[in-house]
């Protein structure tokens, strides 16, 4: 996961149709981004998101949306995780390694 | 044999005469429908007003076309209203209604013209669980008091009133500006201008049989005259069931409190602090006319005036329930009290909504109609307008506003060519009380207005990279972001970047935003998850095994059970 990168702009001017001014008499945004790489299948879950203030007001909801990450994870050979190598060959060449191999050496 | 159907003040005064016999049922199904259609139809164009606003108009019922000014509303039980009004040629009325505690539907039930002559400044209070008290200003502008019995369904019967000839007149020379209130089950207490508009204080018992009778009064010569220079605009408040506190306009006009006792067997009345003694207390060294005053809390009272250039001012004060002592909290002569509007501020009716809360109907600017909501902090030194509804664009006059339930309110008043209107309201007490909130320094949650979802995928053949997008904008007036039943899917692949982008307010700098994560791929707690990180749950009891928390001061905490992302 990726820093989280956080923009406040704020400003004491009031803006049409923008933020609506707050009891510090100042409008503006506070807009944070997580960013996360997937490596791996996830089953369809939720995303929650949290957000205090100052003073313990808080908000703790889940996104309107379902997050899926679905398919094989990529081929990362120096990766301590198993990986599903064999389905990546047809079955032609398969029954080649296979009849080739001799039991002489011993993988990993 | 002649059957008289008296319709009422739907279809201006109308009186229908029909043989009895087999058309008998048939004017009753026609009557029904009327009745109803007088709930649908006779609403005028200009006076659904709610534009998003918090206080909503639920129900109207135009009671009578004719006049309907002076009013006095009061509840006679859980559905059922009476009001005394001042009708057509200025005579006097008693009509009742039938109110749904939702305030959907407003039925009138029955109408007692009670004095043919005169029925201005009415003040109506409830006695016992049938008997109802009225002061008015009837015949020559003198001072009345009229009873009746009003039971559950809403039938009036007269008992003593100028239409039966056997009202008691207790004041002989004048009897104007009238406040009644009920000191206990038989007496009750009466501030009025009597003559020379000073300011008078009489007593009166009403048996079980609604039988009058002056304690002192004008009439027996033995009523208290508490201001020798002027008694007008009065309102009368019960502090505690021997005290009794007064607002109203006195001398140059200038705006007063006093108090008083009435004892509780003879009903004999004690000035305590008032002008005839040299102690009341001048609150508005300006002007005070149209006053309106409620209890709001132990000891604190709320009064809505109208002052300089008719604008509308609150203020509050305490009132000692053993002394009676007057104490100024917010008011003009401390120069704290509000101005609750700038433009003009009349016909005040006030009512507590609950122990920190008051609702304001009054006539605003262009004789139009206005509701307002107040909170009052319990010691009364802070007063904020919370709501304000423009419920009438035409005109809104004579506003009595009482209770109906917890959030409903009933409203008589004038409209347009002074014709009877009763108006039912909701306001709610949820959003009261997320105002009330606004008295702290920070009571409210930061507020989501953006979501944006990216999914970044790299494709390892083209060595392109695709993006995809999800944005969300959320409304900004509800306390907790609101997302409605549909859920976007998203599915990502292995090697995907999702950035997940919060944008959002609060009601005190950005600055102090302190925290934020982000949660997801909820599983059955793995039985070999840490507790330190199992704390953040979906509404299916699953925790969270990949989060990422911002932490403004302190190091972001980073979770992933399963090595899902890097």
């Amino acid at each position: 996961m990726s820093p989280a990168i956080v923009v406040i702009e704020e400003s004491g001017e009031f803006t049409k149709d923008g933020p609506v001014e707050n009891l510090d008499e100042l409008v503006g945004t506070f807009t944070i981004s997580f960013k996360m790489k997937f490596l791996q299948p996830m089953q369809t879950t939720d995303v929650w998101v949290q957000v205090t203030d100052f003073n313990g007001n808080f908000f703790k909801v889940a996104l309107p949306l379902t997050l899926e990450i679905s398919g094989s994870e990529p081929l990362v050979f120096d990766s301590p995780l198993r990986q599903k190598v064999v389905s990546f060959f047809d079955e032609e060449m398969l029954a080649e390694l296979v009849s080739n191999w001799d039991g002489s050496t011993r993988c990993c | 044999m002649i059957l008289c159907l008296n319709f009422g003040h739907i279809f201006e005064n109308f009186t229908y005469y029909q043989n009895l016999g087999s058309d008998l049922m048939q004017i009753k199904i026609i009557l029904s429908v009327l009745v109803l259609f007088s709930i649908t139809f006779l609403v005028p164009s200009d006076v659904f007003a709610n534009d998003g606003n918090d206080i909503l108009e639920i129900a109207s019922l135009e009671h009578d076309v004719r006049q309907g000014q002076y009013n006095s509303l009061v509840q006679v039980d859980s559905d059922t209203y009476a009001l005394a009004y001042e009708g057509k040629d200025k005579d006097g009325f008693i009509s009742t209604f039938t109110i749904s505690s939702d305030g959907s539907s407003i039925v009138e039930v029955d109408t007692l013209e009670h004095d043919i002559f005169n029925g201005q400044y009415n003040s109506l209070v409830q006695v016992d669980s049938d008997t109802y008290a009225l002061a008015y200003a009837g015949n020559g502008d003198n001072g009345f008091i009229s009873t009746f019995t009003i039971d559950s369904n809403g039938n009036i019967t007269a008992v003593e009133t100028q239409s039966l000839g056997n009202n008691l007149e207790h004041d002989t020379v004048h009897g104007q500006y009238n406040s009644l209130v009920q000191v206990n089950s038989t007496t009750i207490a009466l501030a009025y201008a009597g003559n020379l508009e000073n300011g008078f204080i009489s007593t009166f018992t009403i048996d079980s049989a609604a039988a009058i009778t002056a304690v002192e009064t004008q009439s027996e010569g033995n009523n208290l005259e508490h201001d020798t220079h002027r008694g007008k605009e009065n309102s009368l408040v019960q502090v505690n069931s021997t005290t009794i506190a007064l607002a109203y306009e006195g001398k140059d006009r200038d705006g007063f409190i006093s108090t008083f006792t009435i004892d509780s067997d003879t009903a004999a009345i004690t000035a305590v602090n008032t002008q005839s003694l040299g102690n009341n207390l001048e609150h508005d060294t300006d002007r005070a006319s149209f006053n309106s005053l409620v209890h709001v809390d132990s000891d604190t009272y709320a009064l809505a005036y109208t002052s300089h250039g008719e604008d509308g001012f609150i203020s509050t004060f305490t009132i000692d329930s053993d002394t009676a002592a007057i104490t100024a909290v917010n008011t003009q002569s401390l120069g704290n009290n509000l101005e609750y509007d700038e433009v003009r501020g009349i016909h005040n009716s006030l009512v507590q909504v609950d122990s920190d809360t008051i609702a304001l109907a009054y006539t605003g600017f262009d004789a139009n109609g206005f509701i307002s909501t107040f909170t009052i902090s319990s010691d009364g030194s802070s007063i904020v307008e919370v709501e304000n509804l423009e419920h009438d664009t035409d005109v809104g006059q004579y506003n009595s506003l009482v209770q109906v339930d917890s959030d409903t309110y009933a409203l008589a008043y004038a409209s347009s060519g002074k014709d009877g209107w009763i108006m039912t309201f909701t306001i709610p007490s949820d959003e009261i009380k997320e105002k009330n909130d606004s008295d702290c320094y920070d009571c409210e949650a930061p507020k989501l207005t953006k979501v944006e979802v990216h999914i970044t995928s790299p494709n390892s053949d083209t060595q392109r990279i695709s993006t995809s997008s999800e944005i969300w904008h959320f409304d900004q007036d509800t306390p907790l972001p609101m997302f409605g039943d549909s859920i976007t899917p998203i599915v990502a692949d292995p090697g995907d970047e999702v950035e997940i982008i919060l944008e959002l307010t609060d009601n005190r700098t950005l600055k102090t935003i302190t925290d934020s994560g982000t949660y997801t791929n909820f599983l059955n707690k793995p039985n070999d998850m840490n507790l330190f990180y199992a704390n953040n749950f979906d509404e299916y009891g699953k925790v969270s095994t990949t989060f990422y928390e911002w932490h403004q001061k302190g190091d972001d905490l980073v979770y992933d059970y399963t090595n899902t992302v890097e």
